[in-house]
């Protein structure tokens, strides 16, 4: 995809989620589209920024930009937890809306 | 780096660099958090069954920390410190062919569903422990 177009999508799916932040029914929803997101928001900072983003933990790392890597493995273990855990919790869903809104922040800088 | 914590030998098939990095998780989170209970490696690599080196999409390995706290949102509360911790790890072990995924945990477990506790717990190998451990990972 070129920047623009994950661009595009993250904006896309941001909309999608944020006025479902509410809604218990919606948690695991709302979490997968910040890890959607977020992979998105990366992508096109990757792009604009770098060139690829291919094995995103480390192809931050190897670009310096480790804290964005860690924001993203955070998001990453929330998403797992979606999976594998009981329903989300209001507080794991902002958690991981924090998390997407510092990559989106950093994408766009 | 020779490890200090561990108990357990990481499983032989590990290659170099994965294992290197295994073993500086696993000191790093428990020199930087004094609650860690036990790190336990489980999935296909604890089986044995993980996708070789050579695969489109090699394994990745999968860490399960485990923390004495009741907080079952420990994942929340200390998200940051403890991706941070384990990102000291990564950028030192850039060359490490697979990813290794590491989970939080508190020792009730109550915010993991049973089912994936029972699969860790039946197959996981528990790589570093301090003091006894909760259910179901009690000898």
């Amino acid at each position: 995809m070129l920047a623009g177009a994950h661009r595009q999508a993250a904006e896309d799916i941001e909309k999608t989620i944020l006025p479902l932040q509410m809604a218990s029914y919606a948690a695991r929803v709302v979490i997968e589209g910040a890890w959607g997101a977020a992979f998105h928001w990366i992508a096109f900072g990757c792009e604009t920024k770098q060139e690829s983003h291919a094995r995103l933990g480390t192809f931050l790392r190897r670009q310096g930009e480790g804290k964005v890597a860690e924001w993203w493995e955070d998001l990453d273990r929330i998403r797992q937890g979606g999976w594998y855990g009981g329903s989300p919790e209001p507080e794991r869903v902002q958690r991981a809306l924090d998390l997407l809104e510092r990559i989106h922040t950093w994408a766009i800088s | 780096m020779k490890p200090l914590n561990m108990n357990q030998e990481i499983p032989a098939w590990f290659d170099r660099a994965t294992r290197a990095l295994v073993e500086d998780i696993i000191d790093l989170l428990a020199e930087r958090h004094p609650d860690l209970l036990a790190i336990i490696l489980y999935g296909s690599a604890a089986r044995h069954e993980e996708r070789p080196l050579h695969a489109v999409h090699p394994s990745d390995v999968d860490l399960l920390a485990v923390f004495d706290s009741d907080d079952p949102l420990l994942d929340v509360h200390r998200g940051d410190s403890l991706s941070h911790t384990l990102g000291l790890a990564y950028t030192r072990h850039l060359d490490a062919p697979r990813e290794v995924q590491v989970l939080f945990a508190s020792k009730s477990f109550q915010e993991w569903d049973p089912t994936f506790i029972a699969n860790v717990s039946h197959d996981g190998i528990i790589l570093f422990k301090r003091g006894p451990l909760p259910t179901p990972f009690a000898a």
